[in-house]
């Protein structure tokens, strides 16, 4: 192993124990860890196999295999992000229906109507 | 729509967000014009006394636990409306640019004949407030643009004066366009297969507190209500 590969190695093992520290502690989700995995997954291969990283720039037509890098660097974070935003758009609908129950119950509770016909704000 | 039209079936629905300086006149001139008719005032999160004053005229007030914008709490009028058996939901807004006055005119043409979203537009008789040129020139635009796409002639694409059907409200309950909501609502009844139509009314320029469409949010309200029309015509 050269000097470069045990360097990249030791950080993308820091980063694999932070997100494993994270999953132990319930701060982070298994579905929200498992792009990072991968992603730790997949930069651990191109570490070890000096030749991937050239036969896949060959592969897919890049004369100068390290923009193959960025280029699934970009496209990881892209898909990351993608998925929080997911995430949160379901999590803005969710707290809506949720305040908005709230509310129509507390005004049923001031106001005593009785219970009329069911019908509710969906958010699914 | 079998029953004939009751006034006493609708429900009064005025959305405020922050509007203590307005509203308490709104709602004077909605219970001197309608002494029977249920007010309900959702307060949006508001930080003054907006909740105070609408109690103090009588109007049933739900409090939103925080600001979620104006499409979330109509939904929670109309689901509230639903809820307590109105037949009908007339929307109208808290900073007095819409005259409670017009109100007999929606009423008018139920009497005549049905509807499911009736939007009460300032530019049928030109009377009134008309905006500024650069405002009539983007609703102008969001006409012609709902035009093309659904065939409806709305002449004021942005009036949030609006009056909603048992069947519109069962619809809206479940799903109302956020943030600008009003172009987006004419899409909606076009897909759900609705009858839109309009009727006069007179707009007056409001006369405390700021609007909330100022000149600088104009380009990204056009840029955003574009795109939300065009998504909505694509959505299942």
């Amino acid at each position: 192993m050269t000097f470069v590969q045990i360097f990249t190695t030791v950080i993308n093992g820091l980063l694999l124990l932070a997100i494993i520290h994270f999953l132990r502690r319930e701060k982070l989700k298994e579905k929200y860890s498992l792009l990072w995995l991968a992603a730790i997954v997949c930069i651990q291969l191109l570490i070890l196999s000096e030749g991937l990283l050239n036969r896949l720039a060959q592969l897919v037509g890049i004369y100068y295999p390290p923009s193959l890098v960025f280029y699934l660097a970009i496209l990881f974070l892209f898909a990351i992000v993608l998925h929080l935003g997911l995430a949160m758009s379901k999590l803005t609908r969710q707290s809506q229906v949720l305040a908005q129950r709230l509310a129509l119950l507390e005004a049923r509770l001031e106001y005593r109507t009785p219970l009329g016909v069911e019908e509710h704000p969906d958010g699914e | 729509m079998s029953r004939p039209f009751d006034p006493q079936d609708v429900l009064f629905l005025i959305p405020a967000y922050n509007e203590e300086g307005n509203l308490g006149a709104v709602l004077d001139e909605l219970r001197t014009e309608f002494p029977a008719a249920t007010l309900l005032v959702i307060d949006d999160g508001s930080a003054d006394r907006t909740a105070a004053v609408a109690r103090a005229y009588q109007a049933v007030v739900i409090k939103l636990p925080f600001n979620m914008g104006i499409g979330a709490a109509i939904q929670t009028g109309i689901a509230y409306a639903l809820a307590e058996g109105f037949r009908w939901v007339l929307r109208l807004d808290g900073d007095g640019q819409h005259d409670p006055v017009d109100i007999h005119r929606f009423f008018e043409y139920l009497r005549r004949q049905s509807a499911d979203l009736l939007i009460g537009s300032r530019f049928l008789t030109r009377a009134g407030f008309q905006s500024s040129w650069l405002r009539r020139l983007a609703i102008g635009f969001l006409c012609r643009l709902i035009r093309t796409l659904t065939g409806f002639r709305v002449t004021d694409a942005t009036s949030g004066f609006h009056l909603y059907s048992h069947r519109a409200m069962r619809r809206l309950c479940r799903f109302y366009p956020d943030d600008y909501p009003e172009p987006e609502v004419i899409i909606m009844a076009y897909k759900w297969n609705m009858c839109v139509d309009e009727v006069p009314v007179t707009m007056r320029e409001r006369s405390a507190g700021i609007s909330s469409i100022t000149f600088l949010r104009s380009g990204y309200y056009m840029v955003k209500v574009t795109l939300a029309i065009l998504i909505d015509m694509i959505r299942y």
